[in-house]
């Protein structure tokens, strides 16, 4: 692995596109932590490849430096999906870059992973809409809301065809940006935790036809996860569905997101996000099925209330 | 039950070794340890050490309590007082 990092280095010094490189070293990265046990994988990778005089060259791209900074002491913030979504408040980041950064932020963000993200936000836009064009005026609530990156697709909330549509965060500086953003439009925007839900269900906030969590599964445990999925059901309306979206575990840029990028997800196959509805009263589910977004690298679990 | 701050501090210390991660699972868990710092504890980890201590003691820890923790001693305390207010 030494060798490749050399090379990767090589490569990146004289400046040739970097797609190549970068791609290979993700790639290589990947099979040589499927070689590994986990404990071994991450002393790996946070201590040789940490070392190298590679890194702070990778770390050249703003959206690896995000990840692996963790300006808001958490890893995946809001606004590290800013820079997998272009948007305009990490454009000043982006363009503080090295032109090598920048040339390597123009591939990272657009391999597939942040391909799936962008992918899994698209399929929740299509499903408010879906909702919103059917009537009935639904109540949404997006659970780990971040900050709110679907609202601006969403042309029932232009149009004010949702009944209610509550954003749920326990970050409040996302909280700020979706208040300033989308309060005007009629979005609800409350703190709290997965914790909160599920110790208390937060009948509070209200019943839903439609409650959504798109990157929050990927840091949970599978007790927590479980717990989380029953108490949201809780808190649907008859005939609502929750998703719960996941990353699968064939991504084959996970080994360069945990090496480079610091940023360590927990992975489920499709059957395994299958089990999270097991504390799910049966009686409560009317229909139960997972899918993929387009990408194949994102599960969705959709569980609909009897 | 746990009566003492040291009978809470033992399963404290369990539990948390449980959701640490692996190569920080042997830390020496002091009053001073920060959790995240030191301990490794992330938000998502602390979501399951809050559920084991509330399945563990019988106790709900509510989320502006959890907020402010940052040391294992102030976990030790504040589920030592709930435990208390539980009694």
């Amino acid at each position: 692995m030494r060798s490749l990092l050399d090379d990767t280095l090589t490569a990146l010094r004289d400046a040739v596109p970097v797609e190549h490189s970068i791609r290979t070293l993700a790639e290589e990265l990947h099979e040589f932590r499927r070689t590994l046990p986990v404990e071994e994988w991450r002393h790996w990778a946070t201590r040789n490849l940490r070392e190298h005089q590679l890194y702070p060259v990778l770390l050249e791209d703003p959206f690896a430096q995000h990840s692996a900074r963790r300006p808001r002491g958490y890893p995946g913030d809001a606004e590290l999906l800013d820079y997998i979504y272009e948007s305009a408040n990490v454009r000043s980041s982006v363009e503080r870059s090295s032109e090598r950064g920048q040339r390597i932020y123009g591939y990272t963000h657009r391999a597939p992973a942040p391909a799936a993200v962008r992918s899994r936000l698209a399929l929740a836009v299509e499903e408010i809409e879906r909702m919103a064009d059917g009537g009935g005026r639904p109540h949404i609530l997006s659970v780990a809301c971040g900050h709110l990156r679907e609202a601006p697709q969403l042309k029932s909330l232009q149009a004010g065809m949702l009944g209610r549509f509550v954003a749920l965060d326990q970050d409040p500086l996302s909280l700020e940006l979706v208040r300033r953003d989308w309060a005007h439009r009629g979005v609800e925007v409350r703190e709290g935790s997965a914790l909160g839900i599920i110790r208390t269900g937060r009948q509070d906030l209200g019943s839903f036809d439609f409650i959504y969590a798109l990157g929050l599964y990927d840091y949970l445990s599978d007790e927590a996860g479980r717990r989380l999925l029953a108490a949201a059901v809780d808190m649907l309306n008859p005939g609502g569905k929750v998703w719960v979206a996941n990353f699968t575990e064939d991504l084959w840029s996970t080994g360069y997101m945990e090496a480079v990028m610091d940023w360590w997800l927990v992975y489920r196959s499709e059957q395994h996000l299958a089990g999270m509805a097991e504390y799910v009263d049966r009686a409560k589910i009317a229909s139960q099925r997972t899918f993929f977004e387009c990408e194949k690298n994102v599960a969705i679990l959709e569980v609909v209330k009897a | 039950m746990l009566t003492t701050n040291q009978d809470v501090a033992l399963a404290l210390e369990e539990i948390v070794r449980r959701y640490a991660p692996k190569n920080r699972a042997a830390i020496a868990l002091q009053p001073e340890t920060h959790l995240t710092n030191d301990a490794g504890i992330d938000s998502p980890r602390m979501i399951d050490i809050v559920l084991g201590v509330e399945d563990r003691f019988g106790i709900t820890v509510e989320d502006d309590d959890v907020q402010r923790v940052r040391t294992f001693g102030q976990l030790v305390e504040l589920v030592s007082l709930r435990s208390e207010g539980a009694n």
